[in-house]
């Protein structure tokens, strides 16, 4: 589904340092070790199993009510729903912690921002990347700046791939959006032109 | 700033020593729509300017109300509006939100003691109009409530009052611990009481982000250390003797600097820190923004150590 392009940026460009990624929008992860926030009552959400796992045993013995939601992927039919209905039970002085791959927590990010989320109230864990930018090779989400949807794809930043949906030539960009919890797919304008 | 000449249209007493004063444009001219919790500034003498909350309609006002509290043993800003007669002309400065509701929350819970009620009154009215979801906790002495009638049309069993702190402490800490995800919490009244709710709301975990206030007066502040003063972009080097402000140390020597409230509640007098570190004594800066030390507030802050270089 994806492939390297002229248009990508070509391994010496990398190498020059181009772009300063930390002035760039991409996650950043440090690695740090789950610790049990204080607070009201605490919600895990977990993307497999052994995220599921390493909650339960954070939760366990917590002094103050835990409660965990369990799925394979952020990206599923019925995730939404049964994240909101978890979220409208909550009362303010509840933590979130978030556990699994980047592409799954930063989704569970952005429907907790949308539901009034302010800072402080998400723990997240990335489990693909422990520390620095997701590498290459590993599955991100990429946003298709043409038809706008949003899609997996094996690429790193600087690669360009093809969209599933529209066929789009499109650049894997450094801006990742919050809101979509994906990085831009820039078209590169090449298939348009023909 | 731009500053706007302004017509005393009405005058109204309310319960409590509180004068409600309606001022319309001089030029005719439609007056700005303003955000919920929105001030102006009145000059009420050469130096002296004072913010009030606006407490009437916002969306495209024929005129501004304010309501102040009469306040004798003050520095005489709120007797000045007291004294305000039918007619007379004032010059106010352009509107200033520095309090207003967030877009993204999915309940507000507003708080309001005693003269805090202005921006209460206008959030409600607000949030009433676009049906939002909120509560009004209104702590006021028997019988002298400012603008309860409003309120109570407003907000119907959304209103809460209570006759003394000690009744609204027997009830809000269960308040705090009952709010749906997503909720805010907004303060305005005398320090102790905004103090108080920010207290409560962190034992009771809710985040920072959560909790707003206003001050309507500042915390009384000690004369300070002598200290240097380098003013870089004039090239100026002055000391500012214990009780003077930085602020009026410039003004001292010929410099202009931007100044409002002179209290250091508005942030209006904001410059840039060079070098030096700063004991903040505002209450417009953020914890973090204080720990930062970029910027001070020049009318109440003060050097913490001998030495402070800003651009000014």
């Amino acid at each position: 589904m994806y492939s390297k392009s002229k248009y990508g940026l070509s391994e010496a460009d990398k190498a020059e340092d181009v772009v300063q990624f930390e002035q760039t929008s991409m996650p950043v992860w440090t690695s740090t070790p789950l610790t049990l926030p204080d607070a009201s009552s605490v919600v895990g959400i977990g993307f497999g199993e052994d995220a599921a796992a390493q909650l339960r045993e954070l939760f366990a013995g917590a002094k103050v009510p835990t409660e965990i939601l369990v799925e394979e992927s952020a990206w599923g039919d019925g995730f939404d729903a049964s994240l909101m209905s978890l979220i409208e039970r909550q009362l303010v002085g509840v933590r979130f912690v978030v556990v699994g791959p980047e592409q799954d927590v930063m989704r569970a990010e952005s429907i907790l921002g949308r539901a009034g989320a302010v800072s402080g109230e998400i723990d997240s864990h990335s489990t693909d990347v422990a520390e620095g930018y997701l590498p290459e090779g590993a599955t991100r989400r990429v946003f298709c700046g043409y038809c706008r949807i949003v899609q997996p794809a094996e690429a790193a930043v600087g690669d360009a791939i093809i969209c599933v949906n529209c066929g789009a030539s499109l650049n894997v960009r450094y801006h990742f959006s919050r809101q979509h919890a994906a990085y831009l797919g820039a078209p590169n304008g090449e298939d348009l032109i023909a | 700033m731009t500053s706007r000449q302004l017509r005393v249209s009405a005058i109204r007493d309310l319960p409590g020593r509180v004068r409600t004063v309606t001022l319309e444009p001089l030029d005719g001219k439609a007056l700005p729509s303003f955000a919920p919790g929105s001030n102006i500034g009145l000059q009420w003498s050469d130096k002296l300017i004072n913010s009030y909350s606006l407490v009437g309609d916002h969306s495209s006002p024929a005129s501004y109300q304010i309501s102040v509290l009469a306040q004798p043993e003050g520095s005489g800003g709120s007797l000045w509006v007291h004294n305000l007669q039918l007619g007379e002309v004032v010059t106010s400065t352009g509107v200033r939100s520095a309090f207003a509701p967030v877009a993204i929350a999915k309940h507000h819970v507003l708080v309001a003691a005693g003269i805090g009620v202005t921006p209460v009154l206008s959030h409600a009215r607000w949030h009433a109009r676009w049906g939002h979801s909120f509560d009004v906790y209104y702590v006021h002495r028997p019988g002298q409530g400012a603008h309860l009638d409003e309120l109570q049309e407003l907000c119907g069993d959304r209103l809460h009052t209570y006759a003394s702190r000690t009744e609204f402490w027997a009830e809000f800490p269960q308040v705090l611990a009952t709010q749906p995800f997503g909720t805010h919490i907004y303060t305005c009244g005398p320090l102790a009481m905004i103090d108080s709710v920010a207290q409560a709301a962190a034992e009771a975990s809710w985040p920072e982000g959560r909790v707003h206030s206003e001050a309507f007066s500042s915390a009384a502040l000690d004369a300070g250390k002598p200290f240097t003063a380098i003013f870089a972009r004039s090239g100026r080097t002055v000391t500012v003797p214990s009780g003077a402000s930085m602020l009026e140390a410039a003004e001292e020597i010929g410099i202009k600097a931007p100044y409002l409230c002179r209290q250091g509640l508005c942030g209006e007098c904001r410059v840039s820190v060079i070098a030096g570190r700063v004991d903040h004594r505002d209450l417009v800066m953020g914890a973090a923004e204080k720990e930062d030390g970029n910027s001070m507030m020049v009318c109440v802050s003060r050097a913490a150590d001998d030495l402070l270089e800003v651009d000014l």
